[in-house]
């Protein structure tokens, strides 16, 4: 089965880089003019294009452009000409703040959403429940860059108890929150959901009738049943959570990979813009991978199948 | 009885959304664009009960502009989308074979793609428009629709009325959209609704960064950008479209929810009870 799920990965892989390419290809304009352009500081000559195009292979047909392309890419030699640096560098300079962007949104949401679905679930139509309904209704709704300015309007300029930017473990609350604010809303909503439905099998009924604490019943035989789609939403939801990223880096001037895609978008770097496209499905098909793999630990049944 | 009532309260949320959105030139007190630089960045007063912008607009206009504007590229978004998807999701499941494989690995690759930042890079590199907008959205979104109809295509392919309508002579496009179509229908309506909701979180997110309407449309995301410069002292500029944002999000989200549970009551989800 993992043997499958990887041909899959690939397979997406290469599709990926295909459409990537493809984008870099078709955008307007002349590269080699506006690379020139930027080089020399004026308007560069016929000649000096046709000399450009044909020392970087720019005369050739799309398939073997594709395969330059793929071939600098994977061997980390592709060069953004914004920065003169190679690709791979500038996303693996960029990739921890989003990285720990991501992953304190992740855990936010899962911190505060699971245990907020479970009590909804055992309460069920209790103020508590209608509250945390109300709250994850409201909290998929919110749009992102809203609450992040919300956020920052509050806790930046009305309070002055945190800064807007800079990098540090402070700075990364607001951007957290309002990252994690719509995965945290969701996550409360499908752990409440499971619970409900894992609650009314049997064998939680046999586990109470043989005389299990409560608490035992509600996390060791309940959760551990629940969360199996709690762990497909996030990762399903990872991928928003990256397109996120995008809008929320650029809010509060972070230095991750989303911010560097803008730039590179602004400044008609298409190159950068997309080998970024190709890292950010590469790491979208990894987490899915990740997760099937949890999947198999936390529910031994897929094993056999 | 609680859940039609409650159906009818989400579907009344979204007709005074709709309401607003067709009879905003009526009721709003201004011409949204009008420009009046006598009267710029006025806080909230009788005459101007939203304030006005940077420019003098008058901001209650532009909100209520912004109804139409936003559901007018949601509703489009979401026909495109839910179109191509039919339209792929049918013949995948009805050829099967080769065209059902090919069809299916677009749809893969495209789900590696986290679909706002197709769109991004789709508007970055062809320039922000109406028409790339729509596009650049309904380029992803298709393969959700593809694959619930791929499903319910298989399901019926080898259904009795299929075998019948066959054996009476009809032809493949007649059976494929007089028998399969009606009933892969009921499965995508509550996700048409819901994805009006996420349209209208994307487009106004896309404005937001620059890149999906350009000012000075009056869209929520383009005023929530126009207004950033005058956060501190004039923060209802950036209040008002982003809670409108919120309320028609919610509006849709809670109406999908309900279709979702009336139309599929097998489907157990949080939203139930």
């Amino acid at each position: 089965m993992i043997i499958k799920r990887l041909a899959t990965a690939l397979l997406v892989m290469f599709f990926a880089s295909f459409l990537s390419f493809s984008l870099l290809y078709l955008a307007p304009g002349n590269v080699a003019e506006a690379v020139l352009k930027e080089q020399l500081g004026f308007e560069p000559t016929e000649d000096e294009i046709v000399a450009f195009m044909t020392r970087y292979k720019l005369d050739k047909p799309f398939f073997i452009q594709y395969y330059i392309w793929l071939r600098l890419f994977v061997t980390g030699k592709l060069i953004c000409p914004q920065t003169g640096e190679s690709v791979t560098g500038e996303f693996l300079y960029r990739f921890p703040v989003t990285l720990s962007l991501a992953f304190s949104a992740v855990a936010f949401a899962a911190c505060f959403g699971i245990p907020l679905g479970i009590v909804s679930a055992i309460r069920r139509n209790s103020i508590i429940d209608s509250i945390c309904r109300v709250i994850a209704s409201v909290g998929v709704s919110i749009p992102s860059f809203w609450l992040a300015l919300l956020l920052i309007l509050f806790f930046c300029v009305k309070l002055r108890i945190l800064p807007v930017f800079g990098l540090g473990l402070k700075n990364l609350i607001l951007p957290t929150i309002a990252l994690g604010l719509h995965l945290f809303a969701s996550i409360t909503r499908v752990t409440r959901g499971s619970m409900l439905e894992v609650l009314s099998q049997h064998y939680i009924l046999v586990s109470r009738a043989k005389g299990l604490p409560e608490k035992m019943v509600i996390l060791r035989h309940g959760l551990r049943n629940a969360v199996i789609p709690v762990i497909t939403l996030i990762g399903l939801q990872f991928g928003h959570l990256l397109g996120g990223t995008v809008i929320i880096e650029s809010i509060f001037s972070l230095p991750g990979i989303g911010k560097f895609l803008m730039d590179s978008i602004f400044a008609r770097d298409y190159i950068a813009v997309s080998a970024f496209v190709m890292f950010i499905a590469f790491l979208f098909v990894i987490v899915n991978l990740i997760v099937d793999v949890l999947y198999t630990i936390l529910d031994p049944r897929v094993r056999v199948e | 009885m609680m859940k039609i009532v409650k159906m009818r309260a989400n579907t009344a949320m979204v007709l005074v959304l709709v309401f607003l959105g067709l009879f905003s030139p009526v009721i709003s007190p201004y011409d949204p664009n009008e420009l009046n630089l006598k009267d710029r960045l006025m806080h909230p007063c009788v005459e101007h009960p939203f304030g006005t912008d940077n420019f003098g607009r008058d901001a209650l206009s532009r909100v209520l502009h912004g109804a139409r504007i936003s559901l007018f590229v949601a509703m489009s978004v979401v026909a495109l989308t839910t179109f191509a998807g039919i339209c792929f999701g049918i013949i995948a499941g009805y050829y099967g074979g080769i065209v059902d494989n090919a069809i299916m690995r677009i749809v893969d690759s495209l789900l590696a793609f986290p679909n706002i930042i197709l769109a991004i890079v789709i508007l970055g590199i062809f320039g922000p428009s109406y028409l790339n907008l729509v596009l650049s959205l309904a380029a992803v979104w298709w393969v959700s629709y593809a694959r619930i109809v791929r499903g319910v295509v298989l399901s019926l392919k080898e259904a009795e009325f299929i075998l019948s309508a066959k054996a009476l002579g009809a032809g493949n496009l007649q059976i494929m959209a007089k028998h399969i179509l009606p009933n892969a229908l009921s499965p995508i309506l509550p996700l048409m609704t819901l994805d009006l909701g996420s349209a209208i979180l994307a487009i106004s997110g896309l404005g937001f960064l620059g890149l999906g309407l350009q000012p000075p449309t009056p869209e929520w995301g383009v005023m929530l950008r126009d207004a950033l410069p005058f956060m501190e002292t004039h923060p209802y500029l950036m209040i008002f479209p982003g809670f409108m944002i919120m309320v028609s999000v919610l509006a849709f989200n809670m109406l999908g929810d309900s279709l979702r549970d009336a139309l599929d009551p097998t489907l157990k989800l949080g939203s139930k009870i």
